[in-house]
């Protein structure tokens, strides 16, 4: 499965959603915001959103400042 | 009917194309609510007020800080220590005396809120943290006022528009109050124009709105970095159980 992260091509070998995702990229999840396909998947749902082959996925940083 | 000296005022905004008499009436006749008169609040009222809007409410409990000025252009050296919304009256009076400002010297509060969201037609959320951007949230959902947003922080501007009316999800299915990290000018600092940007994104989105001559584009975050000098745009889905917008 091949699935594109903030514009980089990555390989999985098998299923995984957007927590093992992250897991993987080491990156905190706290402070950061994802989108699959240009669709925001909301925090509590990121467990439950599986990726699927030629995703285009981003992750990105929470921003409230001002 | 504008008067000669409005038509003269306003006379490059009347000759774009989609632009005339009856939207220059319509901002003339509208209220806007600024929560924040920061990076944000200041790029965005001063365009606004320089537009012809008949009033602006603009609130900020905050004084400002000689760290202020290199990103909030409506304040002066002289104005450190002062109220920054009486400030921002002040300065920009003197751009457009013939428009209403009203500061507000408080902080939002879900009653304050309620109090103000019926006498404005929309707001701009120019504040800096995640709570409050969620109270303002509940606030605008509840009165059926559309919200414009803008955040900024480090390299990073943010954009929304809300429609309390449309399908769309609203900030409270964007972002959990969880998410809230504490990133804000004081731990990641921010560039001037940075922050400038989402703030001109609110005032345009609410001149387009208010002149009734184009429609947001509702329910999208947009995303800028300015180290790649590029934006980004994500759909914001409603959530099925939110507890703010899941029953509209
Ligand atoms: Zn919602």
């Amino acid at each position: 499965m091949t699935i594109t992260v903030n514009g980089k091509l990555l390989d999985f070998a098998e299923h995984i959603n957007v927590v093992s995702l992250l897991k993987y990229l080491k990156i905190k999840p706290t402070g950061v915001a994802v989108a699959i396909n240009n669709q925001i998947i909301f925090k509590d749902d990121w467990l439950s959103a599986s990726l699927n082959d030629n995703d285009n996925v981003d992750v990105f940083q929470v921003v409230a400042g001002g | 009917m504008l008067t000669k000296e409005m038509y003269q005022r306003y006379s490059r905004q009347l000759l774009v194309e989609q632009f005339d008499e009856t939207a220059q009436q319509r901002l003339h006749n509208a209220s806007v609510l600024i929560i924040g008169a920061g990076g944000l609040g200041c790029a965005a009222a001063q365009y606004l007020a320089g537009s012809g809007v008949g009033h602006l409410l603009i609130m900020d409990h905050d004084n400002v800080d000689l760290s202020n000025l290199q990103r909030q252009p409506l304040y002066r050296e002289a104005d450190v220590g002062k109220n920054k919304a009486e400030s921002a009256a002040r300065q920009l009076l003197t751009l457009n005396s013939e428009i209403r400002i009203s500061p507000l010297v408080y902080q939002a509060t879900p009653a304050l809120l309620e109090a103000l969201m019926p006498v404005v037609d929309i707001i701009l959320d120019c504040t800096d943290n995640l709570p409050t951007r969620l109270m303002i949230n509940e606030a605008a959902y509840y009165f059926d006022k559309p919200l414009f947003i803008g955040a900024a922080s480090g390299n990073l501007a943010q954009f929304i528009a809300l429609s309390p009316r449309q399908r769309h999800g609203c900030y409270a299915c964007l972002y959990s109050p969880d998410q809230h990290t504490g990133n804000n000018c004081l731990t990641q600092g921010i560039l001037g124009p940075v922050v400038a940007i989402a703030g001109n994104y609110q005032a345009l989105a609410a001149l387009y709105y208010l002149s009734n001559i184009n429609t947001p584009e509702w329910g999208q975050l947009h995303v800028f970095d300015g180290m790649k000098m590029q934006w980004s745009q994500y759909a914001i889905p409603k959530r099925a159980n939110c507890s703010i917008c899941g029953d509209r």
